[in-house]
């Protein structure tokens, strides 16, 4: 039962930017929970923008893969056969890149092309990509999961944020159902959590529109707020740093548009394992997260 | 408004790697029905009427179009759609397109300038690395985020990107 008899779990780390540069706690509470579950995470060094799936690739998509390409490269020079992100957008541009590079040897060329220019090739050596919490379902598992629990999140009602490139597109992720996922849930549940059902659950948090129009991004938000707090969840449970940031400003934004505030703090999946597996909410930082999930965190018992 | 209707366009948007579905699309509206930005926008976002300038080869009235924009990349439609069209692809290529005719609204230059300049879409600052200190996660720091700038350089240079981002500063419209 203790964390010493899970078998261990080797990947290469991608980090990413958003988290790393904006939202570190994120960062922190991936690697206490990594550490509990005994996942080791080797750093991919000399890794950088992965790029963005969104505004990178719309801007050229050629650059955006060959970045990504990049990127997997680092990877295939480390001992890890695979690579974790902690992002749904850093993992689809690498899952993208090792995929469609593997798949199609006249792009793997064509992209081979630019990185000799920088000493590297992409060999087709890494077996996959994948996302945190795709990790703790299928490698770590629901069962496991659940016997490692030390401090059940009873009560805390939760409503999950799958968001988009978590889950799609399906055909590349591979995960879960692309409209009507549950693995995500399943997670939540194990941890003695309730996952709400609200009818926005698979609304996206807007971000990739907000490049374009924020006006737009803060009216899907307040629809998102408005049907979680009819089903009765107290706070937000997220696996993308945009989606963590839209969730959490969004509420702000809200307010100015609706004069209506809503209150949900916003949980990285990541914080949920962890305070479940027995860390303090000081050792995570949850209070860098706006608004603070004190008076939730109270009831819960977790200090 | 531009109605040319421009074969040569949409014959290069069929051939171009990543949109051959497009001439599968039959005009059902599945994907429009289940985009969240058109549901916001009470249709004024249309996807399908993309596709369907896309098929007719409206080459100017697309790139110049500001909703092209709009899409926030969810995905949804793809996975929707009957005929098993990409509409992400096909959006992808004009928006690409659109970015070489000076076109990309104002974040998306911005994101691809510090992607140039900083080999990274988001760069550290020092409040953030007062954080990471609190945190205990500094001495992570140097050996894992230090990013290659002057090698990433060379890649997008070798790419075009650099001309891209550079043609952002010689014609400075902002296509939003
Ligand atoms: S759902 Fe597919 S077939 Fe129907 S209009 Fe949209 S792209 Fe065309
Ligand atoms: S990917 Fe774009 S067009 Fe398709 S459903 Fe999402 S927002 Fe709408």
């Amino acid at each position: 039962m203790t964390e010493a008899t899970s078998p261990q779990i080797d990947k290469a780390l991608f980090l990413g930017c958003v988290i790393p540069a904006r939202i570190p706690f994120i960062e922190k509470s991936a690697k206490v929970a990594c550490k509990l579950l005994n996942i080791h995470l080797n750093p991919m060094k000399g890794a950088a923008c992965c790029p963005d799936p969104i505004g990178i690739n719309s801007v050229d998509e050629k650059t955006w893969i060959t970045l990504a390409s990049r990127n997997v490269t680092v990877a295939e020079a480390m001992p890890e056969t695979e690579i974790m992100g902690l992002c749904s957008g850093c993992v689809l541009s690498l899952k993208s890149a090792n995929q469609k590079l593997k798949e199609d040897a006249h792009l793997r060329d064509e992209v081979n092309e630019h990185l000799i220019k920088v000493d590297k090739q992409f060999a087709g050596k890494i077996e996959t990509v994948r996302h945190f919490a795709q990790v703790i379902h299928e490698e770590v598992g629901i069962d496991r999961l659940k016997s490692l629990v030390k401090h059940p999140l009873t009560g805390l009602k939760v409503a999950v944020h799958y968001g988009c490139h978590f889950i799609r597109p399906s055909e590349l992720i591979g995960f879960d159902d692309p409209i009507q996922p549950r693995k995500l849930d399943e997670i939540v549940r194990a941890l003695g959590a309730e996952s709400v059902d609200y009818s926005e659950k698979m609304l996206c948090c807007g971000t990739g529109v907000a490049n374009a129009s924020d006006d737009i991004a803060t009216k899907m938000n307040y629809r998102k707020y408005t049907s979680a707090q009819e089903a009765g969840a107290e706070c937000f449970c997220v696996v993308c740093p945009s989606c963590y940031q839209m969730l959490e400003g969004g509420q702000r934004n809200v307010r100015k548009m609706f004069k209506e505030k809503f209150s949900f703090p916003v949980f990285y999946i990541t914080d949920l394992i962890a305070l479940a597996l027995g860390a303090s909410s000081e050792e995570i930082g949850l209070k860098y997260h706006r608004p603070k999930p004190n008076k939730l965190l109270e009831a819960l018992g977790i200090e | 408004m531009a109605s040319t209707i421009d074969f040569t366009f949409r014959n290069l948007l069929l051939q171009t790697h990543g949109s051959e579905t497009l001439s599968y699309c039959y005009q059902c509206a599945t994907c429009t029905g289940s985009c969240p930005v058109s549901k916001e926008t009470g249709g004024r976002y249309n996807p399908r009427r993309i596709i369907e300038r896309s098929l007719l080869g409206m080459k100017e009235s697309l790139i110049n179009d500001p909703t092209l924009w709009l899409c926030t990349m969810c995905d949804t439609c793809d996975e929707s759609c009957p005929q098993g069209v990409v509409l992400t692809e096909i959006f992808t290529i004009l928006k690409n397109m659109a970015v070489k005719a000076g076109k990309a609204p104002q974040r998306y230059k911005d994101q691809a300038r510090s992607v140039w300049e900083n080999g990274v879409s988001v760069p550290f600052m020092d409040s953030i690395l007062r954080r990471r200190r609190d945190l205990e996660l500094e001495e992570e720091l140097d050996e894992n985020v230090v990013v290659p700038v002057e090698e990433l350089q060379v890649l997008m240079e070798s790419t075009g990107f650099k001309e891209i981002v550079t043609s952002f500063d010689d014609n400075g419209e902002d296509g939003d």
